[in-house]
């Protein structure tokens, strides 16, 4: 319903403002068709549709030949009907242009005329509310069958709508007496041309905004007593004499006789009695027909409520016939309406009245307190005659009404803010990350019993580093960048909004475990584990040292100095930022993350050498980029400072006189003193793998020497393994 | 130290052979992703159709960055928007003046002072009285009642506007501001740069002015068409765009009754501007274009080359009422 009205207001401004001119010639043919099919309606009426029927009217498209669209849209060269669920009608097009609409009152309004059958007459709008024409395709008014002179009047009249406002009551060409016999149903098909007119377009180009429940005084649609108490639009009591009986004897009045004798058996219908809130065009509209309702809406002041109640059957009804007598007040005595503690009593004037039904609308001022949103109650009064002539009131029905959701407009929910999307539609991968991290979490905390067993750290390792490669890296794209730390630091000043970042789901959560595995553990948690360019790195050197590559490591005091190398990057990227952002960004390619990660190497040439270049250098020295270049490295190393417990355990032995973990460490980030510098491990625990090996350790070898002779010689215990020392690499 | 073992022939080798085989995979691994591919979307932006194509080898990876650049439009939305009575310039033009404006709304003014001053006031940002005016008399079909244009035209003057990181205020009652398109410009640089910023190397962005991301990915340049200022409904000439943006000025969109009257005033005289037909500039940003393409349309021809020269690599092109083309 919304599209059509942005799509309406779209055209609007281009559409043309007065009904098209014709020329003389293409009147002349107009005429003749008109004629033509004034004719046809004379000799056959009701051929046009199968009329009355229960299956309905056929397809709108269907009962409009060319001919007819010609009267009613002249230069329509396409209609299409409308896939709403507004009042049925068919877009008009000249050329690619929607121009206006195509509908019939029958499917719009199913208006009756004189006669109680509905007629059928087609018109045109366009999309600024003005009539383009009107053809009666079928009636059943008895002063117009068989009428030649007149039906071409009437023809002529309703032609003379062309040019007309889309509004009930507006001025036409000619008057409805113009059709001297047959004026009531003239007027009748004038005015559903005006209103079927107005809430075709209606529908479509108003645009209804509600900030609160409202009630829907918008939609119509042609529906019976029956529909509308199927759809709880009305609440119904059909009292037979049977229930009558039982409501006097609830009463106390079971001897006495009803005011209004049963007939029939005691399954004979004494009433059958309708009632619903009268406002909703779908309830009153349908209810009381266009005269009662449009007295309601537009007769009464603001803000006027009305209670719609009608007689459907039976021998009673509900307005019997002592409101007329002044004796009796006037008053309407035989419906009361209550709400919560609030009653409500009528009198002759406050009702509308509807001609031709039992149907009548009863009216409650804008300050009677009466709230349609809340449930109520309609009771039907009907009284019982004593001996004495004296009459005994009771209740014959009490109906609960509760205008149903269907007749309410919501206000459209708050649209989901767009960076849940991502969240919603990337669960498997989000998923599959935390089930990762959780699993990571699970390697660091058991990370003793892990590195106990040589091979399978190995495993969980290579694996490990293999999904953070291929899974999040290659295929989930979710690389930690240099660009996203600058983000964050960036956003109190920038105005982005928060949603903005929300938006990368995978982005987010890896951000959070870093920040706080980088204040538990330190920067090695990331660096070593969750980096997909870090691991590339990693398999390609473990690769390399399979094939026993050469491997250069600098000396441990230039190795300190290169170190500097990723703090210096950062902070060049971080002074651009500040100065220059747009060079920040050429720095920010000192990272290539986006040429080996996000575009899968998919790059310029440059960009691509300048990665191969990186990870050839990283075949004979292992992780030099991580080590010496690496800005984010370098942000997540200087905020390792921070970090608050040291799981890598170590030996007093270590560094004096034992080397082998600083060996072992393939990042050299062991001092010789035996010192492991946190902010440049990558937590591979490698170091303690041979920490915990029995043959590998030196103090634990020389314990498990001891063990094993203790075992064989339990009484001989030699004290001299001291002198051990440091060959055994 | 152990001592290193002598570089041998199988050393040698073994060392070629992994450091072809890193590129090797490299080229490997490019076959298996492919080329870029286009992911598109369409939108609205402050009112306008909007469209971005964004070329990454994963898809995915576009669409996520399209949804983030989603949400960043509709904050602008919330700064920019004269459709939405909450935004800030809405709240600014309804009372005259908003304390500690966003970073974004300051930018548009500072930025819309410039080329108001540059351009001598043909550019005016506080169009939006006449615009207003004429939305009203349209209905008619009607030429504004000229008491009623004198008056807006008093409340038309970018001098009575002081915009600081404090508050923007007008200084006279009746003001307001639409902040003439160039509000779009921002928004189109904004969302590129962001783009540019999270590795987007090819991207069209149409968000009420185009700006095109480095290439197309084939190294050509993106060709965008521009309308026939005579036949609206066809395209004239197309523009070779390659970072850099396109700002188009023309009489023909938004027409108020007749054709002479439509949203481009001129904020002297109040009546729309007919000087040229249409006036296409190509700058660096898409704020800038906004602006010097508004002004030399209300300015006029002889006002172009000055114009042009004030700002490096803009360049215009120039359809006089004639129909003859002027390249600049
Ligand atoms: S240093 Fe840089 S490349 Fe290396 S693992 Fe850390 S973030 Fe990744
Ligand atoms: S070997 Fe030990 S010190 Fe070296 S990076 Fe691995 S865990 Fe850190």
């Amino acid at each position: 319903m919304l599209t059509a009205t942005a799509d309406t207001r779209g055209m609007a401004p281009r559409a043309r403002r007065a009904p098209p001119r014709r020329d003389r010639r293409g009147f002349a043919a107009a005429l003749r068709a008109l004629l033509c099919l004034a004719l046809c309606l004379l000799v056959a009426p009701g051929a046009a549709t199968a009329q009355g029927d229960e299956a309905g009217p056929a397809p709108l498209l269907d009962r409009l030949t060319p001919n007819r669209i010609e009267v009613i849209y002249p230069g329509t060269t396409r209609l299409e009907m409308v896939e709403d669920d507004g009042p049925v009608a068919a877009a008009a097009y000249r050329g690619d242009e929607m121009v206006g609409y195509v509908f019939s009152t029958l499917d719009v309004l199913r208006a009756p005329g004189y006669s109680s059958t509905p007629f059928d007459v087609v018109a045109g709008v366009t999309l600024e509310g003005r009539i383009t024409g009107a053809l009666v395709l079928f009636h059943a008014e008895p002063y117009l069958l068989n009428d030649a002179p007149r039906t071409a009047r009437l023809v002529q009249f309703l032609h003379a709508m062309e040019g007309g406002e889309a509004r009930l009551g507006a001025e036409t060409g000619l008057p409805p007496s113009f059709v001297a016999g047959a004026t009531i149903s003239a007027r009748a098909m004038r005015n559903a041309v005006q209103e079927g007119a107005r809430m075709v377009l209606r529908y479509r180009t108003e645009e209804i905004v509600v900030t609160e429940p409202t009630i829907d005084m918008i939609n119509f649609k042609p529906r019976s007593p029956e529909e509308l108490v199927a759809d709880g639009g009305l609440v119904n009591a059909q009292i037979t004499n049977r229930a009558l009986q039982a409501a006097m004897r609830k009463a106390g009045l079971g001897d006495l006789l009803p005011e209004v004798p049963m007939t029939g058996g005691p399954d004979e219908t004494y009433v059958d009695f309708v009632a619903g809130y009268a406002n909703p065009p779908m309830i009153g509209r349908n209810g009381t027909g266009l005269e009662p309702y449009d007295t309601l809406i537009n007769g009464m002041p603001e803000g006027t409520m009305g209670i719609f109640v009608a007689t459907l059957g039976g021998v009673y009804d509900h307005r019997g016939t002592r409101f007329n007598n002044l004796s009796n007040d006037f008053r309407f005595d035989r419906v009361s309406i209550t709400q919560g503690p609030r009653s409500y009593s009528f009198a002759k004037q406050d009702v509308i009245f509807t001609r031709g039904k039992v149907a009548d609308i009863l009216v409650l001022p804008a300050d009677s307190g009466f709230d349609p949103m809340k449930p109520w109650r309609a009771e039907l009064h009907a009284a019982a005659l004593r001996p004495d002539g004296t009459r005994a009131p009771f209740v014959l029905a009490s109906l609960d009404y509760t205008l149903p959701p269907g007749y309410i407009l919501m206000p459209e929910p708050e649209p989901a803010p767009v960076w849940l999307e991502p969240w919603v539609e990337g669960q498997r991968d989000i998923a599959i990350l935390l089930v990762a991290l959780v699993a990571l979490t699970g390697i660091l905390a058991l990370q003793g019993p892990l590195t106990r067993r040589r091979r399978l750290h190995r495993w969980v390792r290579n694996g490990f580093l293999a999904f953070t490669l291929v899974w999040i890296g290659w295929i989930a794209s979710a690389q930690l960048s240099i660009v996203h730390l600058v983000n964050y630091l960036k956003a109190p000043f920038v105005d982005l909004s928060l949603a903005f970042y929300l938006a990368e789901p995978l982005i987010v959560i890896l951000s959070i475990y870093t920040a706080i595995s980088l204040v538990l553990l330190g920067r090695g948690v990331f660096c070593g584990w969750l980096c997909p360019f870090g691991a590339l790195q990693e398999l390609l050197a473990q690769a390399a040292r399979a094939l026993r590559l050469p491997q250069w490591n600098p000396s441990e005091r230039l190795q300190r100095v290169l170190w500097n190398g990723k703090y210096l990057s950062l902070a060049v990227i971080l002074v651009l930022i500040v100065i220059a952002p747009g060079a920040a960004m050429v720095a920010e390619e000192v990272e290539p993350f986006k040429t080996a990660i996000t575009a899968k190497f998919v790059r310029g040439l440059p960009y691509v050498i300048y990665a191969v270049a990186l990870l050839l250098i990283g075949l004979f020295t292992e992780r030099a980029f991580c080590r010496f270049l690496c800005p984010l490295g370098g942000a997540l190393a200087i905020l390792d400072r921070l970090h608050l417990v040291d799981l890598l355990k170590r030996r007093p032995e270590c560094g004096n006189p034992c080397h082998l973990c600083e060996r072992s460490c393939p990042v050299r980030a062991i001092e010789s003193s035996g010192k492991i510098i946190m902010a440049e491990c990558f937590q591979c625990l490698d170091c303690q793998v041979e920490y915990y090996d029995d043959r590998r350790c030196p103090p634990l070898a020389k314990l498990r020497k001891r063990k094993e002779r203790e075992q064989r010689q339990p009484a001989a215990a030699p004290a001299q393994a001291a002198k051990l020392g440091g060959n055994f690499a | 130290m152990s001592s290193r073992p002598p570089l041998s022939r199988r050393r040698a080798l073994r060392i070629l052979a992994a450091g072809v085989s890193i590129p090797l995979g490299v080229l490997a691994l490019r076959r298996v992703r492919g080329q870029p591919q286009p992911v598109q979307w369409h939108g609205e932006a402050l009112g306008a159709v909007a469209h971005m194509t964004l070329w990454h080898p994963d898809p995915g990876v576009a669409k996520r960055a399209m949804l983030r650049m989603q949400a960043e439009i509709a904050r602008l939305e919330a700064v920019f928007s004269l459709h939405r009575p909450e935004s800030e310039l809405s709240r600014l033009n309804r009372d005259g003046r908003i304390g500690t404006p966003s970073r974004d709304l300051f930018d548009v003014f500072d930025q819309s002072r410039r080329i108001a001053e540059a351009s001598g006031g043909a550019f005016d940002p506080t169009i939006q009285p006449l615009w207003r005016l004429y939305a009203e008399t349209a209905r008619s079909g009607a030429a504004p009642d000229p008491a009623r244009l004198a008056a807006a035209l008093r409340a038309v003057d970018h001098t009575r506007v002081s915009a600081s990181r404090r508050a923007i205020r007008f200084d006279r009652p009746g003001m307001s501001a639409s902040l003439n398109g160039i509000a779009q410009g921002y928004v189109t640089d904004r969302i590129t740069d962001l783009l540019g910023n999270e590795g987007f190397e090819n991207a069209v962005i149409e968000l009420g002015e185009t700006r095109a991301l480095g290439h197309a990915p084939d190294g050509t340049a993106f060709t965008i068409g521009l309308v026939d200022p005579l036949q609206p409904h066809r395209t004239s000439r197309s523009v070779a765009l390659a970072d850099a943006s396109l700002s188009v000025s023309g009489g023909y969109g938004l027409r108020f009754g007749d054709a002479s009257r439509h949203h481009i005033f001129d904020p002297k005289t109040g009546i729309s501007a007919n000087r040229l037909a249409q006036v296409a500039v190509i700058a660096p940003r898409a704020t800038l274009a906004d602006g010097l393409s508004t002004a030399i349309y209300v300015a006029g021809e002889s006002a172009a080359p000055a114009l042009l020269a004030g700002h490096a690599s803009t360049r215009a092109i120039l359809t006089r009422a004639d129909g003859t083309v002027l390249q600049l």
